[in-house]
């Protein structure tokens, strides 16, 4: 249960809501998050925290966190983020993604509880993994087919109804090529996207990937937040999935 | 355009520290870059000849009037030009000094062991084979040495005395160096003595060539015969002032008594016009009878007194009468003593005058007729003391003309001797040191230039290599660049990192 609700503002209109904290909703009791303190920089994390719920005050609840290929990072932020909140607020915190055992979500899936979350009044349910109630992790695969299920209900109201459950829901996006490959069926969960920030791996990215990422999204209206730097370059190098096209003479000097 | 910006800079265009930062970026050709300008500038280095430089210092004499020769011919008049600072630094610059110079290196014995190699040649020099091309021709190869010695050779101002300068010799080696320092030296002093003698030899020419032309004009003009003829008219104008003095003292006497006899003759006239009455004759001539009686009387007395002191009755008797007749004289001459004293006096005048006026008037026409001659005698010398004047003025005026050549022609004549005494006691100008500057050995390019350059050819290749890396790169590398490159997007930070 979400830890706020939204009420009239004073002297408005009715339907001018205002988010505030639900001091009568039930708490629950958590372990404590031991992923907030794993984090080394609490000084940027607290930044980009702030930011984010600076947003999440003004309404703002689905995040999306895409890249150029740099699916670990992506993984890491969203954790980041999550942990952020999590700290912050008592919410009920979602998390999305298409590759949940491999990257950063995977050793916290293995210690997840396995549970279903009922939709369309318990007609079908979805499984998530559970993290000692701090967050709950959905596998978009997972998702995607239960929309596709001509079965259940209307095609997006699964997505709808999958990010009411959440006070906050956190979206690792897939790669671009992926989505462009499959437009179709990622179209709805895109439309989902209330927020879109870009990481961008340093000495890695390339201004023209950026560059092409922005537009796509952009194109579907979604709203740009900003870029994160992400500097440890060395590692992701390691980790980039994606081979390095540059010319030899630049390889050669870096 | 983006990135251009980026490495713009408002104040200094480029961003330097961003060039920096770029280094730091490209460690690989930052590092490659500045290594490999390092080892060609050391090739370069070692690759150069050993230069071996010496100096000879000398100094310039004329400027110093202590010297002896500029002594001498301020003495003689003769004005000494010293040579200005870039005549003697192109001193060794005429190409009649370096065909003269060459000439003389083509004569020496010790061609053979000098080394004429370009300070940037590598290999070694053999002036067999630099000939091997002129054959026999001389003029190709002086022209060949001294295409080669001179580029070896070069005068400087000493930066500390003044009035000094060196001749400075840069070769490969240090005989050639030693032995082209003590030729030019020489050269340079046969040269100078040649230049300064040459010189006065021109003057002495021209000198000589004015000098014919002004005695020329002296001749035409004979000024023997005007100053001879000068003082001819001298004597005689100082004989005919003489003259005219004389015959101006001489008439101005004549006109004075001339004056003197006109009133006379006047006076003359005058008197002899006077009326005589008879009467008055008459009474005149009895005055005289009465005093000629009285005179006789007297005498008579004082004769008769004087005869004797005693005297006799007869003679007193004699003597009483003559007293008588003495006094009645006398009574008589008293009684007629007015009118008859005017009146004889009177025409004893006229009758003076009567027989004056004659002779006085031929006095007065005679000194008359003197006077007018001597006035005559006298203009006609004035006017021939004028004429000589008048000629005398005429020759000096001659004489006036020529007088400024001749005068310029005794200079000219002085001055011929002087330059001819100058002439045969010329020496060099420039005074040499006997002792030369220690052998400083080279490169031609020294360490520290080779380093410097290589330092801003490392920095200015590295900025330009990094930059071009930086615009042919399309990575984002910070934050800055990040924000520079999506400015209409913020940057919320960086991501967190775990453990």
């Amino acid at each position: 249960m979400s830890a706020f609700k939204y009420e009239p503002l004073k002297g408005h209109d009715k339907k001018e809501l205002r988010l505030v904290k639900d001091s009568k909703g039930p708490k629950k009791e958590k372990r404590s998050n031991k992923f907030f303190y794993k984090v080394s920089n609490h000084h940027e994390l607290f930044k980009i925290g702030q930011s984010f719920y600076k947003d999440y005050l003004t309404g703002i609840k689905s995040f999306a966190v895409t890249s150029t290929g740099y699916q670990t990072s992506q993984q890491k932020t969203i954790l980041g983020l999550a942990s952020f909140f999590d700290h912050k607020e008592d919410v009920k915190i979602g998390i999305i993604s298409d590759n949940l055992e491999t990257g950063a979500f995977k050793d916290i899936i293995a210690i997840s509880k396995k549970v279903d979350i009922p939709l369309h009044d318990g007609s079908s349910a979805i499984p998530v993994h559970s993290f000692y109630e701090h967050f709950e992790f959905i596998n978009l695969n997972d998702l995607l087919a239960l929309a596709a299920d001509s079965n259940v209900g209307e095609f997006d109201g699964v997505y709808d109804q999958v990010v009411d459950h959440f006070d906050v829901l956190f979206w690792d996006v897939p790669e671009l090529h992926k989505i462009q490959l499959n437009s179709e069926v990622y179209f709805p969960v895109i439309m989902k996207y209330e927020s879109i920030s870009i990481i961008v791996a340093q000495s890695v990215t390339k201004t023209e990937d950026i560059e092409e990422l922005k537009r796509f999204f952009l194109g579907y209206g979604i709203n740009l937040k900003g870029l994160l730097l992400e500097e440890s370059t060395a590692k992701k190098k390691e980790e980039s999935p994606k081979k390095d096209e540059r010319p030899w003479w630049k390889k050669i000097f870096k | 355009m983006k990135k251009l910006n980026v490495i713009l800079h408002e104040t200094t265009i480029i961003d330097f520290p961003f060039v920096w930062k770029m280094i730091l970026r490209y460690k690989g050709i930052s590092f490659i870059i500045p290594l490999i300008v390092l080892i060609a500038s050391a090739v370069y280095y070692n690759g150069q000849n050993d230069i071996y430089q010496r100096r000879k210092y000398f100094k310039n004499l004329t400027a110093d009037v202590n010297n002896t020769s500029s002594a001498i011919a301020s003495v003689l008049g003769e004005k000494t030009s010293s040579l200005t600072e870039s005549e003697i630094m192109g001193l060794v610059s005429s190409l009649d000094f370096q065909q003269d110079f060459s000439e003389r290196i083509l004569k020496s014995d010790a061609l053979n062991k000098l080394d004429l190699g370009l300070l940037k040649e590598k290999e070694d020099f053999s002036i067999v084979e630099v000939f091997k091309a002129c054959g026999a021709n001389k003029k190709c190869k002086i022209d060949t040495l001294r295409g080669r010695i001179f580029s070896f050779v070069t005068i400087l101002p000493d930066p500390v005395v003044t009035n000094k300068y060196y001749i400075q010799v840069s070769t490969k080696d240090p005989f050639t160096t030693r032995f082209l320092l003590d030729e030019v030296s020489d050269q340079i002093v046969a040269n100078r003595v040649d230049s300064i003698k040459h010189k006065i030899e021109e003057q002495i020419k021209l000198s000589k060539e004015l000098a014919e032309e002004k005695r020329s004009k002296i001749d035409s003009v004979n000024l023997k015969s005007l100053v001879a003829k000068k003082k001819s008219l001298e004597g005689e104008i100082r004989e005919l002032n003489d003259k005219v003095s004389d015959f101006n003292r001489h008439y101005q006497r004549l006109t004075i008594d001339l004056a003197l006899v006109e009133t006379k003759v006047n006076e003359t006239q005058k008197a002899s016009k006077g009326k005589i009455e008879t009467d008055q004759i008459l009474a005149s001539e009895k005055r005289k009878t009465l005093e000629e009686k009285i005179r006789k009387y007297e005498q008579d007395i004082n004769a008769i007194k004087s005869l004797s002191a005693n005297l006799s009755a007869q003679d007193a008797a004699i003597v009483g009468q003559l007293k008588k007749k003495l006094s009645l004289a006398k009574k008589k001459l008293k009684k007629s003593f007015d009118a008859g004293r005017a009146i004889s006096s009177t025409t004893k005048f006229i009758l003076d005058k009567e027989g004056e006026s004659r002779y006085t008037e031929f006095n007065y026409r005679v000194l008359k007729e003197q006077v007018k001659k001597t006035k005559e005698d006298h203009d006609k010398m004035v006017e021939e003391r004028d004429k000589r004047v008048r000629e005398l003025a005429s020759v000096e005026a001659k004489i006036e003309d020529v007088r400024p050549a001749f005068e310029y022609l005794k200079l000219l004549d002085q001055k011929i001797v002087q330059l001819d005494f100058f002439n045969s006691t010329v020496i060099s100008d420039l005074k040499f040191e006997s002792e030369l500057s220690p052998v400083k050995r080279y490169k031609k390019t020294s360490k520290s230039k080779v380093i410097l350059f290589s330092l801003m050819v490392s920095f200015i290749t590295l900025s330009l290599v990094v930059i071009f890396l930086y615009l042919l790169d399309d990575r984002i590398f910070d934050q800055a660049e990040l924000s520079k490159s999506f400015e209409d997007l913020d940057i919320i930070g960086n991501t967190p990192n775990f453990d």
